[in-house]
């Protein structure tokens, strides 16, 4: 009968039918007048469900300040020894017997052909017969819009909300903004958070919000790297001279606000330019760098992860995350993990050995695609920009090495001597939030 | 880390179970929208539902590591934000008033669907789309708007796969009868 068909029609047209039962399908379109009605139907209703979700969920609201803070306060699971999921409380899912390609155009073209004609041809007598209306966005896109590439590349686009404080300012400047940063602002609460603006939803023309170009912010390449900033006056339960690090950053509309979290972890609060100064603190070399860099191993002093106290453990990578060192440490069984330096401690017959020197660019990961290389290195040219994302020590040739990424999605694994980080004069890279159509936007740095 | 990994979805959820700086904003930014349309699918109310995704970006972080590569990212990230919406709905127990089921006997209109949505000013789809109870609506949601496979939006609701095509057919109907109800 029909029904097995036309259960498979929603997924045919959003592109998740597995190709026997696609192929199969088309077959079966191609001789059911039944059916290809109930698949322009099913069309129409995707085109609106689309259409009309695009419109309620506009630009997602940035992660709320009070979400940041938390984030900032909390140690996740993985570093306390709950690793796995052990107490997760949301079920998993089961394994997917093979991965399938989430982007294809659904029908051969000989198959394409063929429905696209007999539901163009539905299409007339249908809309021949009634009230001539033009045809609207939602019948064109509903009607039209599951057979067709650009269609299917339409699904679910990335949000254009510019809330990414990742709209760093070079850190070469760091010098002068040290000394001449002029507030543009006026001083914000401490302790108030402005409220976004309520969330749309019943107003039925608007589907976009506009974007409002926003200024960058002053101390956005600090964002969770370190406590490289001091307070200039009190803010808040936080007094003057305090050394702090900013957990996130929001632009008001007419401000940048920083939250900023004092050395011990204990006391947040909210700050804007003016209130801080920056304060350069190097980051402290790893205590374990010398197990980095000799292959030393260590023990592990408390259940991490899924390997118990007391195994001996090698150190992977390590990460200094603005206010400690995270290792991802292995065991000789091949069980992985991320530890703290307060978890792991060396194995008391192991030979001291000399100190790896400390990560060139360590607050650089993470930051915006200002760097470039030498020389090709795998997918990536030296024409092209790319952002730092892990680094590891490299023992055997004695030099960090960098996992890198272009903007566009390529990556690959750079050692230190490939990379370069553009001098003052160099043409700023476009940045990770920049919109082609967006005007120049006026810096709050002088 | 293996280098090509650095951008795929997996090996970025790995980079927030790390606490790699940038990791969460970059996962946000990729599915924030898709975690936010299934909330406002499925709780039908835009402050719960943006106030439920930040309880979602918390559990996320805190939960990142649990997560062992054994579905999609997004389908995860949407079980979690399940979860999540379950435990409010729980919690501030709404009456629904089931507005369609209603209809239900009393339209038995039939018609071409496209000569309705082609009277259908712009609000009264968006209105029809509202009316639809939320178990209904979050299906064709998951469906067209996340792009799921049937065993997937199974996973992500917790309901058997047969479920799944009873709500995703009444939907189609429900739908069918309020914009025909729309129109008047």
């Amino acid at each position: 009968m029909h029904a097995r068909w036309q259960e498979m029609l929603p997924y045919y047209l959003n592109g998740t039918l597995p190709p026997a039962d696609r192929l199969a399908l088309e077959d079966h379109l191609a001789g059911c007048p039944a059916c290809r009605h109930e698949l322009e139907e099913w069309a129409l209703i995707g085109g609106v469900v689309r259409e009309e979700m695009r419109g309620w969920v506009g630009a997602p609201p940035a992660i709320a300040p009070e979400t940041r803070a938390q984030i900032a306060l909390a140690i996740p699971a993985s570093a306390n020894g709950r690793h796995s999921g052990a107490g997760y409380p949301y079920p998993r899912p089961q394994a997917q017997p093979a991965p399938r390609r989430r982007l294809h155009i659904p029908l051969t073209l000989a198959a394409t052909l063929a429905v696209a004609a007999a539901v163009v041809l539905l299409l007339g007598i249908w809309l021949g017969g009634r009230d001539t209306l033009p045809p609207t966005p939602t019948l064109a896109q509903g009607g039209v819009l599951p057979v067709t590439p650009e269609a299917l590349a339409t699904r679910m686009p990335p949000s254009a909300t510019p809330w990414a404080v990742v709209t760093a300012t070079p850190v070469h400047d760091l010098g002068i903004l040290a000394t001449e940063v002029v507030p543009v602002t006026p001083t914000p609460s401490a302790t108030t958070t402005p409220r976004r603006p309520p969330p749309m939803w019943t107003p039925p023309t608007i589907t976009q919000t506009p974007v409002m170009p926003t200024p960058t912010a002053v101390f956005g390449h600090l964002i969770g790297f370190g406590y490289d900033l001091v307070t200039t006056t009190q803010v808040g339960p936080i007094p003057a001279g305090e050394r702090v690090r900013i957990s996130h950053a929001y632009f008001t509309g007419a401000a940048w606000i920083y939250g900023i979290v004092t050395y011990d972890n204990t006391t947040t609060a909210e700050a804007s330019a003016d209130q801080l100064r920056i304060d350069r603190f190097s980051t402290p070399t790893a205590v374990f760098d010398r197990a980095l860099r000799q292959g030393t191993w260590l023990q592990t002093l408390e259940l991490v992860g899924d390997i118990p106290a007391g195994t001996p453990v090698r150190i992977g990578s390590a990460l200094y995350d603005g206010s400690r060192w995270v290792y991802t440490v292995y065991t000789e069984a091949g069980l992985d993990a991320t530890a703290y330096e307060w978890q792991l401690a060396p194995i008391p017959t192991a030979t001291p050995l000399p100190v790896t020197p400390t990560m060139t660019f360590s607050g650089l990961i993470g930051g915006p695609y200002r760097f470039t290389l030498r020389a090709s290195v795998g997918p990536i040219t030296p024409q092209d920009f790319v952002r730092l994302v892990q680094a590891r020590y490299d023992a055997g040739a004695g030099e960090w090495v960098y996992s890198v990424v272009t903007q566009d999605g390529r990556g690959a694994e750079v050692p230190l001597h490939l990379l370069v980080y553009p001098p003052p004069s160099a043409t700023p890279a476009p940045s990770l939030t920049a919109t082609p159509t967006a005007t120049p936007t006026p810096s709050a740095q002088p | 880390m293996n280098s090509h990994e650095v951008i795929s979805d997996e090996a970025l959820l790995q980079a927030v179970a790390s606490q790699q700086p940038g990791a969460l904003d970059e996962l946000y930014r990729r599915y924030g929208g898709a975690i936010l349309g299934f909330l406002l699918a499925r709780l039908d109310d835009p402050g719960q539902a943006e106030e439920v995704l930040q309880d979602v970006i918390l559990a996320v972080w805190r939960h990142a590591a649990s997560f062992r590569g054994e579905s999609k990212v997004l389908t995860w990230l949407l079980s979690i934000a399940r979860n999540h919406a379950t435990n409010i709905q729980r919690k501030r127990r709404v009456p629904v008033v089931p507005l369609v089921d209603e209809l239900d006997a009393a339209l038995n209109e039939t018609g071409p669907l496209e000569k309705v949505i082609r009277r259908s000013e712009q609000g009264a789809v968006r209105v029809a789309l509202r009316r639809l109870p939320p178990r209904h609506r979050e299906v064709l949601v998951l469906v067209f708007y996340h792009q799921l496979s049937e065993s997937e939006v199974a996973r992500v609701l917790d309901i058997p796969p047969g479920t799944v095509k009873s709500r995703l057919h009444r939907g189609k109907e429900q739908l069918r009868r309020v914009l025909l109800q729309g129109e008047v």
